[in-house]
């Protein structure tokens, strides 16, 4: 099963390069990690720019796993594992995971989640798929995001909400195609919302499949993410 | 309402070992461990210099890089450290990768780290889940400990007590139990724990679990038609590819159990075991390029491996000799014996050089192949599988030696005189010798004094006089040493005394050993299960 040169197409460079630009980026925000808690004791200067690079490096990291991991799945070699995962210990990894980019955009994150409430899911893709839609929030609220886990009509539901302006009227209709989002001059590529819709999909449970959606409103007045799991 | 940051662990008074084949990384971990609270921390910077340390010293937390470049892999590591007992059921294993690999989706628990964790490791993330895993390990340490030392009924009443406790929830728990009823022989139990959590949810082991009470009762189509289901929604689940290739191959479908063992081994191409299974299909499939490329990645698999085996490298002396490659054939025997300890071992190797002679004509060398390995048998070495047998008593009857040849065919029926097809194979053997009269007396003369010692055994037994059955089945073992009918009446026989008569340090041994052997052979593993169960309520 070796590769002839003539199966080497475009992808198996794209995926290969992805591979090596995540394995660098994982050094680098390891060691950025490091400097950012040296720099804490000694309230250097250069602080709050190390920690904006800290978490650029961050979603850099996030975005090339959510490229690979994508092409694992669409190859149907991605190492599906759903398991059942304690909530509250969940939500805990995911807000320490977001927590330096709160604090140094001075925004606050609520969090709600039942007691003793039990997630049947694969731990890396809706964890990767929750701390993005927090980014997300952090880049367009007002002042604080919401993060609520609960159980409605079977399925485990996330909300992730804010108090910003809410997504465009053209983002909330329907099913959200790739190409819909992409928007090169803002930044805005639609990757995380694809990655968050194949990733609900794949979760399935007698018959019944997970689903995303977007909304403006909720308890902060501004977008709501929502996510839903068998 | 808000999350509770679950109280940490103190790691001050723990000790740690840092498995990680780069300088810098070894740092960063050391340093993160440190913030975390972590007061002794020991680095390795390879799989010899981590088993080194692991025997001289006793640690609390192991974070082992399952890549540590050339050498052994972390996943090797952590085996080895097993099978020589350096770390004990306290011990928390976390394997660090850098990224979800299908190796993380095995199932098979008994070589699962306690957990694993995905590059890039944060403060938080160390604290959270090595906390979690300390109270988890303090919680289950004493089953996990029953379960490595097989008392398997003891373990299902720690987790019955573990789940009332905790409100019946926890789902590693959940199927540790249903694992642990099938493994004691309580299939009818296990079957209604599985459909249990069916009802609530298609997880995968429950759907592979009852898939292999299918298996194991013989029920193929059941147990492929489930495995198939299972694998169509969770596509990565390598335990299900594995059972659903040994499914095929009982069904004699050779072709498809191939096909689902590439499909496994390019999802996971680290497994020796699945590797041999590929090679042994492939061969079955006159694919002897896929034949060699499995055996060949199986061979490398094993070279760091202190576990290793001989099968790969037989294996591909096999098709290197049906290739008609002589000189590779015997390069790779030479290879075997030298890399691969154990007496068995070399007579392996020299039936297997006896075949390369066989394939290139070489009379000389079959010559003297033939006559060594015919003194070896004399001497009552048994350690050949049964076809291999019958394939050396062909050969050993056509060079003439027809008493080495007709003993070892007796071997093989007093050993297997259930099996329809050896039996047959055999008979076709004195056919071709022409021998058909003389050989078929020989054959039903060795079935039926095997049947003959198991009968008086189990009537002498039943009559009352178990110490004489015992004694029976006991000279009759010597002649039969892995017939598994025979191995599970004796070990039935020696619980059933101690039943009566009180426990027997040395019966049981010989009844546990007895029922281990026959466990390789049989597949009638539920009523191994059983003895096995019996013996343990015995000894409690």
């Amino acid at each position: 099963m070796t590769q002839t040169p003539a199966d080497l197409d475009i992808t198996t460079f794209l995926v290969s390069s992805i591979h090596d630009m995540k394995n660098s980026v994982s050094v680098m925000t390891a060691l950025l990690e490091d400097a950012v808690s040296l720099q804490k004791e000694h309230a250097c200067p250069a602080c709050s720019q190390i920690g904006q690079v800290f978490y650029e490096a961050q979603r850099v990291n996030d975005n090339l796993i959510q490229l690979v991991t994508l092409y694992k799945i669409d190859q149907q070699f991605y190492p599906f594992d759903p398991q059942e995962h304690e909530m509250s210990a969940f939500l805990e990894e995911v807000l320490a995971r977001v927590t330096p980019l709160a604090e140094y955009r001075k925004i606050e994150v609520l969090h709600e989640c039942p007691d003793g409430l039990q997630g049947y899911f694969d731990r890396e893709l809706i964890f990767g798929t929750i701390v993005q839609a927090l980014h997300n929030g952090l880049r367009y609220t007002h002042s604080k995001i919401l993060l609520t886990v609960g159980e409605r009509d079977g399925f485990l539901e996330f909300r992730v909400e804010d108090d910003g302006s809410g997504y465009p009227e053209s983002m909330l209709t329907g099913d959200i195609s790739p190409n819909q989002g992409i928007r090169f001059a803002t930044g805005s590529t639609g990757l995380g919302l694809y990655f968050s819709q194949v990733v609900a999909r794949i979760h399935r449970n007698r018959g019944r499949v997970g689903t995303t959606r977007l909304e403006n409103g909720g308890r902060l007045g501004g977008g709501v993410f929502i996510m839903t799991l068998p | 309402m808000a999350v509770d940051l679950q109280a940490r662990a103190d790691f001050a008074p723990k000790r740690f070992l840092v498995i990680d084949d780069f300088d810098g990384m070894r740092k960063i971990l050391q340093e993160l461990l440190r913030r975390c609270g972590a007061r002794q921390v020991d680095t390795a910077a390879n799989g010899n210099d981590a088993i080194v340390s692991l025997t001289r010293n006793k640690y609390d937390i192991v974070l082992c890089d399952y890549n540590l470049g050339r050498g052994k892999n972390g996943q090797q590591v952590l085996e080895e450290a097993r099978q020589k007992n350096l770390i004990g059921a306290a011990t928390i294993w976390a394997m660090i990768t850098a990224e979800k690999t299908t190796d993380m989706v095995m199932g098979a628990a008994e070589h699962q780290p306690d957990d694993y964790l995905i590059k890039p490791l944060t403060e938080a993330m160390l604290v959270s889940r090595l906390s979690r895993l300390a109270v988890r390990k303090s919680a289950l340490g004493a089953i996990e400990s029953a379960v490595r030392s097989k008392s398997y009924l003891k373990a299902i009443e720690l987790c019955d007590k573990r789940l009332k406790e905790e409100g019946g929830n926890d789902p590693y728990v959940v199927r540790l139990r249903c694992d642990l009823l099938m493994q004691s022989g309580n299939h009818k139990e296990a079957r209604a724990s599985f459909e249990k959590q069916l009802t609530v949810r298609e997880t995968p082991w429950a759907m592979v679990g009852l898939a292999k009470l299918f298996f194991a009762e013989g029920d193929y189509e059941q147990a492929r038609t489930l495995l198939e289901r299972t694998l169509e929604d969770n596509r990565a689940y390598l335990e299900g590819y594995d059972l659903l290739a040994r499914t095929l191959i009982q069904q004699g479908q050779w072709e498809s159990a191939q096909t689902v063992l590439v499909r496994a081994t390019t999802l996971s191409p680290n497994s020796t075991n699945r590797q041999q299974a590929l090679g042994e299909t492939s061969i079955q499939c006159k694919d002897l390029d896929m034949a060699e490329q499995a055996y060949r990645k199986a061979v490398t698999l094993g070279a760091n491996s202190d576990l290793k085996t001989a099968s790969p490298y037989l294996g591909l002396a096999k098709v290197h000799t049906e290739k008609g490659n002589t000189r590779e054939a015997l390069a790779m025997l030479g290879r075997l014996t030298k890399e691969v300890a154990g007496d068995g071992v070399k007579i392996q190797a020299k039936a297997a050089e006896l075949r390369v002679h066989q394939k290139s004509g070489d009379a000389d060398g079959i010559q003297a192949c033939a006559q060594e390995l015919a003194a070896q048998i004399g001497k009552g070495t048994d350690v050949l599988p049964a076809a291999e047998k019958l394939e050396l008593a062909e050969t050993l009857i056509k060079l003439g030696n027809k008493e080495v040849g007709s003993q070892l065919i007796q071997s093989v029926v007093r050993n297997h005189h259930e099996d329809g097809s050896l039996m047959s194979h055999a008979q076709a053997i004195f056919d071709q010798a022409e021998m058909a009269e003389e050989g078929a007396t020989i054959l039903e003369s060795t079935r039926k004094r095997a049947v003959d010692t198991m009968d008086k055994g189990v009537r002498l037994a039943a009559q009352g006089d178990l110490a004489a059955g015992i004694e029976v089945l006991r000279d009759a073992r010597a002649l039969m040493p892995s017939n598994p009918r025979l191995l599970l009446n004796l070990a039935y026989l020696l619980i059933t005394q101690m039943e009566k008569a009180g426990w027997h340090h040395a019966n049981a041994g010989e009844a546990r050993n007895c029922i281990e052997t026959a466990r390789k052979h049989s597949t009638d593993q539920q009523r191994c299960g059983q003895l096995q169960a019996r013996l343990e309520k015995l000894g409690a």
